[in-house]
């Protein structure tokens, strides 16, 4: 009786084991779309079998476990080309959106009201007693003014946007890191963590490194830490995580942390990768340039031609009287340029004389407001060319954004397929794999039935 | 242990316990093969796989099988059925061999129970294992059949699932 239970057994053992290996390749074709699956193999080992001891033969087969096929430097790096990839997608998005504002094409945009606004003192210039000339120059000033007032409030809105989306983005991160924290518990409990547990902390990392780039250090004990790449910021360290923050500052909304000691670190400048690199370098680097150099022509312009403008004289004979509301910072300009009040309906009051006898006829000033489109400002540029050269510069950027968007994709999507090919699941190999399978047990159970009906022969000596 | 040079007129009957003594060595060979069948991967792609193990089970059956017939044909010849082997053995030498050739019939039916014992495992392992691996095909071809599906690299099943049904038939 307990050899024929001893048969059961064995039998048990190695039924169980075949059918382990043919649920996990059931389980990793079932799984060929999961993100961040990686394709599993059976370890089996023969239990007991001694060689030399023919009475212990077949004591059966023992399954191990179920192993990841990982290649944990190639997850490495298609993870970090994914986090670089989103930062640049994301870039390339908000520029584009922003471009809708700025995209000068010919004969429209902020360029040809500039050129309209200067040539109106050109015809002023010409024309210093020409009422229409007059009205001309309030029109060009008036539009020009409402004009860049527009394109500062927009851009000044994009990058509101940006930080709505980077609240968003952080809260997201905030989750992540903590669902990290506490995967790596549940693993550090078990002596052998289940394979779909150490699966989900990677998608974890995965999910992560798609908000910014980091740097993942396994532990002995099965866990991993999980710092900001270059930062040294550690977001989890163990079963603890330390999430980020959004915070006002003067300057602005800044990414702050405050780590596992509890000191406010900003950390605005040093993130890089993922959403939320690809948000800070939009919002700081390409709409915060633009939005600076944009303040910076506004003001110059607008404080250029008040001097000059104030200098002069109108044909009512006021004199000391801006073209433009006066700005008092740089910061800001472009939302806040707009027409002097005292200068709204009163083509009379447009300062085209120089002397105050000549109030009446005299062009000397409107001379003076026609050649600031020769004035060399801003990078030793005309006023014309600089703003050229601003909506040229950040066309660049654009552009620069949406190639570099679609080489990281390519590459990313390139290391992702390799990174695919060795761990991710290939349904035509299982498939494959399956019907070997079929063919091959296929053949052993014809073989045993004909072993089967040798030995039934072989036993009739018995008898 | 018996000597097969022992007496010339017991040479027949000494062939045939020689015989037994290498279809033992032979039935254990085959019980660890047939053990073996179970533990090996069965894709068939490495050297030391399922097919190799049952290439050699079949060679191992066969060279049972010549050695069977070859015996049953001896004791035919002398009138005697396949299963009187120990009755003849016994009947040609004297009692004092006699503890000797139970020893050797003893083994032998050991060797035998032992690979008979492999072979049922086998039996229902492959049968089982064959069983739920169709019940997996089957499934699969259900869930990728679904026609939506499609791998890593972007390239649709429905090729794969082709393959599978007409292997499956």
């Amino acid at each position: 009786m307990g050899n024929l239970l001893n048969v059961l057994h064995i039998g048990q053992t190695g039924t169980e084991a075949a059918q382990f290996g043919v649920r996990n390749t059931g389980q990793n074709i079932a799984n060929v779309n999961t993100p961040g699956y990686h394709r599993r193999v059976v370890v089996q080992e023969q239990a007991n079998i001694s060689p030399t001891s023919a009475q212990k033969l077949g004591d059966g087969v023992r399954v191990v476990g179920a192993k990841r096929v990982i290649d944990l430097a190639l997850d490495r790096r298609a993870r970090d080309a994914q986090s670089e990839s989103l930062a640049s997608q994301t870039r390339a998005e908000i520029l584009s959106r922003a471009n809708v504002i700025f995209g000068d094409v010919v004969g429209e945009g902020l360029s040809p009201i500039f050129d309209d606004l200067l040539a109106s003192f050109d015809e002023l210039a010409a024309s210093p007693q020409d009422h229409v000339a007059r009205r001309e120059v309030l029109a060009a000033t008036e539009l020009f003014a409402s004009e860049t007032r527009r394109y500062g409030t927009e851009l000044s809105e994009v990058r509101t946007s940006v930080d709505a989306q980077l609240s968003v983005e952080i809260d997201h991160l905030n989750s992540i890191v903590e669902e990290i924290a506490e995967a790596n518990r549940l693993i550090m409990e078990e002596i052998k963590p289940a394979v779909d547990l150490l699966d989900r902390r990677d998608r974890l990392l995965d999910e992560l490194a798609e908000k910014v780039a980091t740097r993942v250090v396994p532990r002995d004990d099965g866990s991993v830490d999980v710092h900001i790449e270059e930062s040294g910021y550690t977001l989890v360290a163990g079963t603890f995580s330390a999430g980020l923050e959004l915070e006002k500052f003067p300057e602005g909304m800044r990414v702050v942390g405050y780590g596992f000691g509890g000191a406010r670190r900003d950390l605005t400048n040093v993130i890089h990768g993922g959403k939320i690199g690809g948000l800070l370098i939009a919002r700081d680097e390409d709409l915060g340039v633009l939005e600076n150099n944009f303040d910076d022509f506004t003001f110059e312009v607008v404080s250029e031609l008040n001097r000059i403008h104030s200098s002069g004289y109108g044909k009512d004979g006021s004199t000391g009287r801006n073209l433009f509301k006066e700005l008092v910072q740089k910061s800001g300009s472009a939302r806040l340029v707009a027409i002097d009040e005292a200068m709204v309906d009163n083509p009379e009051g447009v300062a085209a004389a120089q002397e105050q006898v000549l109030a009446e006829g005299g062009n000397g000033n409107a001379l003076l407001l026609a050649a600031f489109r020769h004035k060399r400002g801003v990078n030793d540029t005309a006023p014309a060319d600089a703003l050229q050269g601003i909506l040229q510069d950040f066309g660049d950027r654009v552009y620069q954004s949406e190639v570099n968007a679609v080489s990281r994709a390519d590459a990313a999507v390139q290391l992702v397929e390799l990174q695919q090919s060795f761990s991710g699941v290939s349904l035509d190999e299982e498939l494959t794999n399956l019907i070997r399978y079929q063919q091959a047990y296929a053949a052993a159970a014809q073989v045993m039935v004909t072993a089967d009906q040798l030995m039934q022969e072989l036993l009739t000596i018995k008898r | 242990m018996i000597s097969v040079q022992e007496a010339p007129k017991e040479t027949a009957v000494m062939h045939f316990l020689a015989s037994l003594e290498d279809e033992i060595v032979v039935l254990n060979d085959l019980a660890q093969a047939a053990a073996e069948a179970r533990v090996v991967p069965p894709d068939g792609t490495t050297p030391n796989g399922l097919h190799r193990v049952l290439e050699r089970q079949a060679e191992l059956c066969f060279s049972l099988e010549g050695m069977r017939a070859k015996r049953e044909t001896l004791l035919n010849s002398n009138g005697h059925s396949g299963r009187d082997l120990l009755v003849v053995v016994l009947g040609v030498l004297p009692k004092e061999d006699h503890p000797g050739v139970v020893d050797v019939f003893r083994r032998y039916i050991d060797a035998a129970e032992l690979t008979q014992r492999e072979i049922d495992i086998n039996q229902e392992f492959f049968s089982v294992a064959l069983s739920s691996l169709e019940d997996t095909i089957q499934e699969v071809v259900c869930t990728v059949s679904s026609g939506d599906t499609y791998n890593s690299k972007g390239s649709n099943s429905s090729e794969s699932v082709a393959l599978c049904v007409s292997t499956v038939t």
